[in-house]
């Protein structure tokens, strides 16, 4: 695993001594940005385990600017410094022989101020691990094992530090990392009729579970205890899957939507509809706000990253804050705005906030890395009574624009949903396929918001795992289009 | 020969690394993998900084008995130093202790038996001859190209240049030694025509052409003369009415047809979520065990072939990450399902559970930091005998269908909805005027059963997806798919809000 000392040893040794000055504009920049994670996976199928993963892996992006061109490499860290080095610096030179035959970037922006951050939940004051990165897998098995107590439980364990730092010639140094895990599992009942469920969080302890032991998996009251109860109440909801399921034809429904399923709309309109760039061009699925419609005055969203696990800094270098207003009360105030944003669309033209510069607060892809949908006031007790008749939806399942430029989103019912009549969970229903104006739902179709924003960590795993997550509530809204 | 980007000794490093795992393991295989990216992108004529990526690393299995049965490990790294490789090696089987007893399959199905082979793309022109100055030249000119108008309000050149080395290593004798070639060009427009905003590309926005080859990969493309023809189109889309609504017949493009095979034929003839490893993210399946050899899954105009061999096509490969031959297999003949997409050890699983059925050499890994799985790798839709005159002649009411924008599915692969860039309609046999966002859905189960005609081989192209995403953890891997133009009857369309 790459520590704080083995990437600043590496940062010195590759940046060297002699630190260029921030103001001074036509000195070369150089900088690195390193994503890493040692990672266990373990993968479940009926209880038992499919495959089991130990991944420990190192990317380093190498930038050199010069004359306002720049050009990116990254490589795989071995941990081996003496090979590391070498690998670095002949990166650095190939870099050096690309910047010749590249034409000026009008839209290349670089942090000014120097800002050096360090967050670490693993190091002691020392510099030495207080425990090791993840409980023990032969528990873990066991435990899961034991818990499923023969039901089919299928999912996903992953656990381990996930470390991302920046180094650059002028000095600039930042690093994150954080020590969680996640397990996230269904029991299922028979085809596609089941129950989902997570348990995640830190894996050491004085992270919320209470000090005096290392590891918070088997700490007393720790993730080991909470395991057997949670996998008991998945269990006995998968009961109520049971019953005969409520076949309905296509049409509008009032509806509950649980947080999960609205973190998955709220994860679909990520791609795209928060970013700058997106909103100038005018490919936004947002641009309805951006010509002035609104949304329910309910709706409230940030980016918010200051109690999520993301880095506060971007791969540029740029230190993020840690709230971004995006909408509130309805009207859109704001945007995600990544450097060549920031460069390309300029302070003086942006309509989003006229009187300020644009500073940047967002990576490159100008999606949300912790979007925060404030709660409202509706008690979960009082869900099904103010749902009355209707779908109960836990979970929304593959989400896509199927018309983009108009909000306009389709996707599937997914996991334990229910038809709900008279306030009452009367039967499970088949998975539904909806089609739905999003700025409607989230507009005049918003009747109320959950009043607790619950915490859905992102789990995706696509070549490594990340960081971040949406907190969102739960949503009743007076109609989804069903449609197949 | 391409350049070999892993160390020559690697295999003979491994096997000395190995005996650090003792008497306890049953086997192990390793598979080292290198990949070098570069990728080009200008927008609105301004070239973004360029990136390269260079990823190099190894996983390693162990299977091991111990007192309380038999488990199987996974251990991925970057140090490929005798001391990191021992390392990683005793990291793999402390995992297979850990899981010993708790596995869902007999980690000894997954013993390999000795191969030995090699597989190259083939390539003309290397893509490492070409000079960088000319790349950005091209993309210059294709932006040039696409922005042919103010009408046109952004604009997007791109070229993905991938070369991997891959070497399967094992306890039983095995060396196979692949390396493949790839290149995928695009261009795309975005044109606002009087508060309607419409985005067109050469061959989808998500990169629908991909091949494996070297610089000639561009030839085939024909992207160097597509940017003005790209933006045309989205002037047309931004200026046409949207998609009629109904119930009518439907021609399907190849850049719209390798989506519907992917999603409605693919996904759910995976083995491993036919067996429900998936069910917890990617989902589960429709089909059942049972149905392989008899169940009509489409037409009898339909053919489906898994073809590792096939020139050209993004997924071609000598042998999967299981070290099994790659083999052309039907997996759908004649309308009638025949095999799974299941590699060796989903095969042993499925038979463990008395499914007699057999399966495609398809077990593949993202990447050095993934252990394999069962993947759709070139799966295609053989051609038929109609030319696209005799299909659009055919069609008295309906709409033909250019180029993917948009899918969803439910997690049985079964409840589908797909969008389109560019649809023409079709009135009396003649093709007729441009419509914006048209859309379509069904059900995969009786969708292919109304498959009507398939188009011949002039109407069929090599198409493919450097993004198929499923398992926990999470891979994103590359895909083929070449299909012919096809018509289906009776299928319902609509538009996005109008």
């Amino acid at each position: 695993m790459i520590t704080p000392g083995y990437f600043m040893d590496l940062a010195d040794a590759v940046l060297g001594v002699a630190l260029v000055a921030p103001a001074d504009a036509h000195a070369e920049r150089i900088s690195l940005y390193l994503q890493a994670e040692h990672s266990h996976f373990i993968r479940f199928n009926h209880g038992q385990v499919r495959q089991a993963t130990d991944v420990a892996q190192a990317h380093l992006s190498v930038s050199r600017c010069r004359d306002q061109r720049m050009a990116s490499a990254s490589l795989s860290l071995s941990g081996v410094m003496a090979d590391d080095l070498a690998a670095v610096r002949e990166t650095l030179r190939s870099l050096g022989d690309v910047l010749p035959h590249l034409p000026a970037d009008p839209h290349l922006l670089l942090p000014d101020a120097v800002q050096s951050t360090f967050s670490d939940d693993l190091d002691g004051a020392d510099g030495t691990p207080q425990a090791a990165p993840w409980p023990d897998a032969r528990e873990v098995v066991a435990d899961v094992h034991a818990a499923a107590e023969g039901h089919d439980v299928v999912g996903l364990y992953a656990a381990g530090p996930i470390v991302r730092a920046f180094a650059d010639n002028r000095g600039q140094r930042n690093w994150h990392r954080a020590t969680a895990f996640a397990l996230d599992w269904s029991h299922v009942l028979h085809t596609d009729q089941a129950v989902k469920a997570m348990l995640a969080g830190p894996v050491q302890t004085g992270h919320g579970m209470g000090h005096g032991s290392a590891n918070a998996w088997t700490a007393p009251g720790g993730w080991r205890d909470q395991l057997r109860p949670r996998m008991a109440r998945a269990a006995a909801q998968m009961q109520l899957l049971a019953r005969p399921s409520h076949t309905l034809p296509p049409g509008r429904y009032r509806a509950w939507l649980a947080p999960a399923a609205v973190a998955e709309l709220l994860g679909t309109l990520a791609w795209g509809a928060f970013g700058l760039k997106e909103q100038r061009t005018g490919t936004s699925p947002f641009n309805r706000l951006v010509q002035g419609e609104r949304l329910s005055p309910l709706v409230t969203l940030s980016e918010t990253i200051a109690p999520g696990l993301a880095a506060d800094f971007t791969p540029q270098g740029f230190v993020r804050p840690g709230h971004v207003p995006l909408v509130s009360q309805g009207r859109l105030c704001g945007s995600l705005v990544s450097a060549r944003s920031a460069r390309e669309f300029g302070s003086a033209q942006a309509p989003l906030q006229p009187q300020q510069p644009l500073a940047p607060n967002s990576h490159l892809g100008e999606s949300p890395e912790a979007l925060h949908l404030a709660a409202g006031s509706l008690a979960e007790a009082d869900v099904l009574a103010q749902l009355g008749t209707g779908l109960y939806l836990s979970n929304l399942h593959y989400l896509n624009y199927s018309d983009r430029l108009a909000c306009r989103v389709t996707g599937m019912t997914r996991y334990a949903c229910f038809w709900v009549d008279q306030g009452q969970l009367v039967a499970p229903l088949p998975v539904m396929r909806f089609d739905q104006d999003v700025i409607q739902l989230l507009g005049d179709d918003l009747i109320a918001l959950g009043d607790h924003a619950e915490w859905q960590p992102n789990t995706e795993t696509y070549g490594a795992r990340n960081l971040g997550g949406i907190r969102a509530p739960g949503a009743l809204v007076a109609g989804l289009n069903l449609t197949l | 020969m391409l350049p070999d980007a892993l160390p020559p000794q690697l295999p003979q490093r491994l096997r000395q690394a190995a005996a650090v795992l003792g008497s306890g393991a049953m086997f192990w295989t390793a598979r080292a993998v290198a990949e070098h990216q570069q990728q080009l992108d200008l927008r609105q004529g301004v070239l973004q900084p360029p990136t390269r990526h260079a990823d190099v690393g190894v996983m390693l299995s162990v299977a091991t008995t111990t007192a309380a049965g038999a488990g199987m490990g996974h251990a991925a790294t970057a140090d490929l130093s005798p001391a990191g490789l021992q390392a990683a090696f005793l990291r793999a089987q402390a995992l297979a202790e850990a899981c010993a007893g708790h596995m869902v399959f007999d980690p000894a199905w997954a013993r390999p038996q000795a191969v030995r082979g090699h597989y190259q793309s083939t390539v003309h022109t290397p893509l490492a001859s070409w000079p960088l100055d000319e790349q950005i030249a091209l993309l210059q000119d294709l932006g040039a190209d696409a922005h042919i108008d103010a009408r046109i309000v952004d604009w997007q050149a791109s070229l993905w240049a991938v070369q991997t080395t891959q070497w399967l290593i094992d306890s039983e004798g095995t060396e196979v030694h692949q390396q493949w070639s790839m290149l995928t060009p695009a261009v795309q427009a975005t044109a606002h025509v009087g508060g309607v905003t419409q985005t067109r590309s050469s061959a989808g926005q998500y990169n629908g052409f991909c091949q494996q080859g070297g610089v000639e990969v561009l030839a085939r493309s024909g992207v160097r003369d597509d940017a003005a023809r790209v933006a045309r189109e989205a002037i047309a889309l931004a200026e046409a009415p949207p998609c009629p609504e109904g119930v009518m017949d439907v021609i399907l493009m190849p850049d719209q047809m390798m989506l519907q095979i992917h999603e409605s034929i693919g996904h759910p003839l995976e083995l491993d979520r036919i067996l429900g490893d998936e069910r917890n993210f990617a989902g589960t399946s429709f089909v059942t065990p049972d149905m392989f050899g008899h169940y009509q899954w489409g037409s009898a105009v339909l053919n489906v072939s898994h073809d590792p061999g096939q020139p050209h096509e993004f997924a071609s490969f000598g042998f999967d990450d299981e070290a099994q031959p790659a083999q052309r297999q039907r997996i759908i003949e004649a309308g009638v399902l025949m095999r799974p997409l299941g590699g060796a050890l989903s095969v042993k699983r499925a038979q463990a559970q008395g499914h007699a059925l057999q399966g495609v050499a398809t077990t593949r890994a993202a990447s050095w930091n993934r252990a394999p799985i069962d993947r759709m790798s070139n799966l295609n839709v053989e051609p038929g005998d109609a030319t696209l005159d005799e299909l659009i002649g055919s069609v008295r009411h309906g709409v033909l269908m250019h180029t993917n924008c948009s899918w969803s599915i439910d997690d049985s692969r079964n409840k589908f909805q797909f969008g389109c860039e560019m649809g023409q309609v079709i009135r009396d046999g003649r093709l007729m005027e441009t419509v914006r966002n048209p859309n379509y859905r069904g059900i995969s189960a009786t969708f292919w059963r109304s498959l009507a005609r398939v188009g011949n081989a002039d109407t069929w192209a090599v198409m493919g997806t450097p993004y198929c995403g499923k398992g926990e953890p999470s891979q994103i891997i590359r895909v083929g798919h070449a299909a012919p133009a096809c018509l289906f009857t009776g299928i319902v369309v609509f538009a996005g809000a109008a």
